[in-house]
């Protein structure tokens, strides 16, 4: 919000300079996010335009003849240029704003002395629509800066709590605590004559609890017309755009007050009778913005003798809206039930200065008659027109002050500093929290009901600690160890995974985690996913059901930018919707994947390009890293369907399960990949939450081992793990079995191929004698050839 | 040729060491050559060890065969070696070496910026006495809003801009759900921090991301106050940004804190003197934090009459930003390995 300080000033008496003024609210609790000084340079002057001619060359362009003392001739393009008016002319040489320098310059053949500016143009509004028309008052000739004195704006951002800051008044209610200077009252009180307003309109309130107050005033014999400019200048400080005087003064209640206030034509209310009440479902109402919308019951609207006249709180109807012919004024000026305001202003999607002050709470006790007052006082002194005596308070459920108890022993325990009674007492009275009953331990405070979000004594905590400054709270400078507190094995299984595979060549990347439907119905269509209501985009509309629709896309990138030879991995979750449970189930997931070479190759050493036996190695490693046995492969398990054949699922020690291989080419395509991708995906979710076992010794061997190489012949259909657990079967003096050989060719014949394998044989009590182990491999053979055929080579 | 005498295993020993100081005078190829004739040949010293094996006493032949075997492997490794070194240094014994040809590219991986910069934060919190603890990425809005204190209709869920999976179902906004998780299960004393990614409906740009990951500290106990919260904080940002670092609080709004506060740091970049990271302030946000409030308590079934405690977050991408000086967030997500190599 922008708080033109010159505006601030009419409440309170500010003595510091606007930077001191910033930190001391901003350290109370307002937020200032900027200052900045709107300031009208030099060589702008008030201009009269004494005639407006056709540009002979160009048809969007006039020429202006224009008096600032001296004659000059300027092009303007703007559509609202007319003779007589008087505009800001940026004079030959003026530095503005938007860092250019004003030339004399001809456009299109005709030479323009300077250039007619717009109020953006000279930095005071956003409004580019036309050039800015000044007010008769001011004199052709002058600097503008004259009327214009620099005027510094401070820029608040306001909490959702503090809805009672969303004015000047707020404001300056916090600017009143926090310097210790009074606040002054700026309510004007009407003039009333003539009839009384009773006679002239009737009020029925049928939802008291959605409106429990609703005030009213008539002004009649109004002129519509443009804003004295004191009006305006204070509406453009603040960043509104000034209409006619009667909805300025509207606007300018709702800055001076926070407090939301509609003018209706009331010559246009049918029947003299205004009715709040709900709405029938699904009843159309046309807002002032010429959009119909179709409501419903729990709605509040505004009814005249026949129809909805207005949306309450948010916005006006087009029918009974000020217009240029209005003559006599009813001005609404309610307190709204914050919630039913939200519910309907979110459901529309229609948001207003109006129902966001009414969504936060306003102040339905003096605030309300303040400001229905003033707006009455100023719309008669501005438009002209007179106040009818007395005004409508219809006020069915009247709100209660809460009164709140505040044990200074708990500001004490809460804060860790001792404020004291007396300084507690002051710093809320300071923000008209008034004490009613003192009774020692318990204070019995009074809350204003302007200040929705004060309802309980840690919130009187808060406002007196603020006051005190958190910056004088001194900093505690010991801390307790709880000794119940175990570190974190989910930690240290992670950080073991992140470092042994950086350590392998793999970097870490981090993903959003999110993926299309497409994606899904290739990837997972087994899966129910978690879909986003409100997606960003279709890309990003599910939950991820698999790690590698992120691993893809960050290869797809990288591949783009030309950087090869990718080893990545995450480590993050996968959601599945289940069905009966109200969160999915979200699954802690590991992904390794690799595009071209594990090992790069050099000047003079070979490279070992991907395949699925790099990533297998890889997967292995960790998991031993990890502490656990070496995972079991079987290939005949069912994989998900972006794996091709060369693919295999694995498990180890029953906490972690995946699958290694290749990528489908397919799977590969909707990313536009077209190298190999391999791939390893294992769900750490039993891991994580395992503890780990103890490294399990065994004294080293004391025995030399023997070792014989066998190469088999066997068919394609047997694989090597077969073999090994054949021969490891033999005897427990077999200790290893590690193939170290593959060979297929002529040699074997086809649909055959040949292992060599490396056996060692080692007994833990004595150093083995050949003619131990000669009858082992003896029955080796034979079993191997007996049970799957296989023939020894040699 | 010579007949090396090797019918007992102490000859074998000697022939190993005869080996390896021809292979190591073989300094040019024609040498290497040679060696390779003589040793490792068809008519070679090793070949004809093995065929002599016969006449080795039967008793003994086993294990002087697998020692010869060994032998030979031994060899044929150490030629090989030999060999490749000889290429690399040039041929001839007069060509000086190279050391700048670059060594072989082993892979070299890294862990994201993300994890560093979150697990240097946990590791401080760890050891001030806090335990790790975490929650589910899709939350009921009972643990998102409603226990923390965000009524129904209140503007304050306007703060944080959310991705609904169903109506009564959010991708959490913020980790502070998982204090509510977390005092559900334990009684006070609570000593946790909650790591975690969070969701916001925002348009990816350079500034914001649709996705991000937050630390959330809670500490629950008799008698923890304000003076605690800016203690334990103080002392973080000390350790992390820079050991004479100050910070300034401001009060603040969450729901779930009363007080609620954000606390600046000095800026690291310019000691406070104000830079362009800063905004020429000489100060930077980063931590929300505030006392838990008692409704909050309340949902944990804590009684905050009791017990009190303070409650802290922080963005881990902002710090990242920060103290790495990147001026782009997408750079964290989009996983450019030149970018990832950096760390
Ligand atoms: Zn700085």
């Amino acid at each position: 919000m922008l708080i033109p300080l010159e505006w601030l000033k009419e409440f309170v008496d500010i003595s510091v300079p606007v930077e001191q003024l910033a930190d001391a609210i901003t350290r109370a609790g307002l937020e200032v996010t900027a200052v900045s000084t709107v300031h009208i340079p030099d060589g702008v002057k008030v201009a009269r335009i004494t005639a407006v001619r056709p540009h002979p060359d160009a048809d969007k362009l006039s020429l202006c003849d224009v008096d600032i003392g001296a004659k000059l001739t300027i092009v303007c393009g703007a559509p609202n240029v007319r003779e007589g008016m008087l505009a800001p002319l940026a004079t030959v040489g003026t530095q503005l704003a938007s860092e250019c320098r004003v030339k004399k310059a001809k456009i299109r053949g005709v030479e323009s002395s300077g250039m007619l500016c717009s109020e953006k143009e000279l930095g005071l509004s956003d409004d580019h629509s036309g050039i800015m028309t000044l007010p008769e008052e001011y004199a052709a000739g002058e600097e503008l800066s004259k009327y214009y004195p620099d005027q510094p704006v401070i820029e608040i951002e306001i909490t959702p709590d503090r809805g009672d800051c969303l004015s000047m008044l707020g404001v300056a209610r916090e600017v009143s605590a926090v310097l210790s200077v009074p606040l002054k009252d700026t309510a004007l009180r009407p003039e009333e004559s003539g009839d009384k307003i009773t006679d002239a309109l009737k009020i029925e309130i049928k939802n008291a609890p959605a409106c429990p107050r609703y005030l009213g005033r008539l002004i009649s014999g109004v002129i519509i017309g443009e804003s004295p400019s004191w009006l305006k200048h204070r509406l453009r400080s603040a960043g509104l755009r000034p209409i006619n005087n009667v909805v300025d003064i509207t606007n300018y209640i709702l800055l001076h007050f926070g407090h939301p206030m509609h003018a209706f034509d009331y010559n246009r209310i049918s029947g003299k009778k205004i009715i709040i009440d709900n709405a029938r479902e699904n009843q159309k109402f046309t807002t002032l913005d010429e959009t119909e919308r179709t409501l419903v019951a729990d709605d509040l609207l505004i009814y005249d003798g026949e129809q909805a006249v207005a949306l309450a709180g948010i916005m006006g109807g087009e029918g009974s809206a000020i217009s240029g012919s209005t003559t006599d004024v009813f001005l609404e000026c309610a307190y709204f039930d914050p919630v039913t305001i939200r519910k309907t202003s979110k459901r529309l999607g229609l948001s207003t200065d109006s129902s966001y002050r009414f969504e936060r709470g306003v102040d339905p006790d003096r605030g309300l008659v303040n400001a229905l007052d003033t707006a009455a006082e100023l719309i008669r002194r501005c438009s002209g027109g007179t106040v009818a005596t007395g005004m409508i308070d219809a006020c069915p459920s009247p709100c209660k002050k809460r009164t709140v108890t505040l044990r200074p022993s708990r500001v004490t325990r809460l804060l860790g500093v001792e404020i004291g009674k007396q300084s507690l007492i002051e710093y809320l009275s300071s923000l008209g929290i008034q004490l009613v009953h003192d009774h020692g331990e318990r204070l019995e405070f009074s809350i204003p009901l302007y200040r929705h979000d004060i309802s309980s004594e840690v919130d009187c905590i808060e406002e007196a600690g603020r006051l005190y400054g958190y910056d004088n709270i001194p900093s505690a400078d010991r801390a307790p160890v709880s000794l119940s507190v175990h570190p974190s094995r989910v930690e240290k299984t992670i950080d073991m995974i992140n470092s042994t595979l950086a350590a392998m060549g793999f970097h870490e990347i981090i993903t959003d985690g999110m993926t299309s439907e497409k994606i899904h119905a290739f990837m997972t269509p087994h899966k129910e996913p978690v879909r986003i209501m409100n997606p960003l985009n279709p890309d990003m509309a599910l939950l991820r059901t698999t790690m590698l629709s992120g691993c893809l896309k960050t290869i797809a990138y990288n591949i783009h930018r030309k950087n090869s030879d990718s080893r990545l991995f995450e480590v993050g979750r996968t959601f599945e919707q289940k069905t009966g449970a109200q969160l999915p189930e979200e699954r802690d997931m590991l992904a390794i994947i690799l595009d071209g070479n594990f090992i790069p190759g050099a000047w003079n050493a070979h490279s070992l390009p991907g395949d699925f036996y790099v990533v297998k190695g890889i997967v292995d490693s960790l998991v031993r890293a990890l502490g656990l046995a070496a995972p079991e492969y079987d290939s005949g398990a069912s994989l998900p369907p972006y794996f091709d054949t060369t693919s295999s699922a694995l498990r180890s020690t029953g906490c972690i399960s995946g699958a290694v291989g290749t990528i489908k080419k397919e799977a590969c395509a909707l990313f536009d990949i077209h190298t190999d991708i391999y791939f390893a995906e294992l769900d750490i979710t039993g891991l994580l939450k395992t503890d780990r076992t103890l490294p399990e010794y065994k004294p080293l061997p004391r025995h030399p081992a023997l070792e014989r190489d066998f190469c088999f012949v066997m068919d394609e259909s047997i694989q090597s793990k077969q073999i090994v657990s054949e021969i490891h079967a033999l005897s427990p003096l077999i200790e290893s079995v590690v193939p170290f050989d593959v060979y297929r060719g002529e040699k074997v014949g086809s649909g055959k191929k040949s292992i060599a394998y490396s056996i060692s044989f080692r007994a833990p009590d004595r150093t083995l004698a050949e003619k131990e182990i000669e009858p082992l491999c003896r029955s080796c053979i034979a079993s191997l050839k007996e049970k799957y055929g296989i023939e020894l080579r040699v | 040729m010579a007949r090396e005498d090797a019918s007992t295993l102490e000859n074998l020993d000697t022939l190993r060491k005869k080996i390896f100081s021809d292979l190591e005078s073989a300094t040019d190829s024609a040498a290497l050559e040679s060696f390779r004739i003589k040793y490792l040949g068809k008519k070679g010293a090793l070949r004809a060890l093995l065929k002599g094996l016969k006449n080795i006493p039967a008793e003994r032949r086993k294990e002087y065969g697998a020692r010869a075997n060994q032998l030979r492997a031994e060899t044929e490794q150490a030629f090989s070696s030999r060999t490749r070194q000889k290429k690399a240094r040039g041929d001839q014994q007069s060509s000086p070496f190279d050391p700048s040809l670059p060594g072989y590219p082993f892979p070299h991986g890294s862990i994201h910026p993300l994890t560093k910069i979150r697990n240097e934060i946990r590791d401080i919190f760890i050891s001030m006495g806090f335990d790790v603890a975490y929650g589910p990425d899709v939350e009921s809005d009972f643990y998102n809003f409603a226990a923390l204190n965000f009524p129904p209709h209140h503007p304050a869920r306007d703060m944080q801009d959310t991705f609904l999976v169903s109506p009564e179902v959010v991708l959490r906004t913020h980790t502070s759900p998982v204090q509510i998780r977390i005092m559900e299960e334990q009684q006070p004393p609570i000593r946790c921090i909650m790591p975690g990614r969070v969701y916001r409906h925002e348009e990816i740009s350079s500034r914001s991301y649709c996705i991000f990951h937050q630390v959330e500290g809670l500490y629950v106990d008799r008698d923890v106050s304000f003076a605690d919260l800016k203690g334990t904080l103080l002392w973080f940002a000390r350790r992390f940004f820079d050991e004479k670092t100050h910070i300034k609080i401001r009060p603040s709004f969450f729901p779930f804190t009363e007080p609620s506060v954000e606390i600046d740091i000095e800026c690291f970049l310019c000691k406070g003197a104000g830079c362009s990271v800063c905004k020429q302030s000489g100060w930077l946000e980063i931590l929300g934090a505030g006392m838990v409030h008692p409704n909050v308590l309340a949902s944990g079934g804590i009684d905050s009459e009791h017990y009190t405690g303070f409650a802290f977050g922080m963005g881990i991408e902002r710090i990242a930003l920060l103290k790495y000086t990147i001026d782009d967030i997408r750079l964290f997500f989009e996983n450019d390995i030149r970018f990832l190599r950096q760390f």
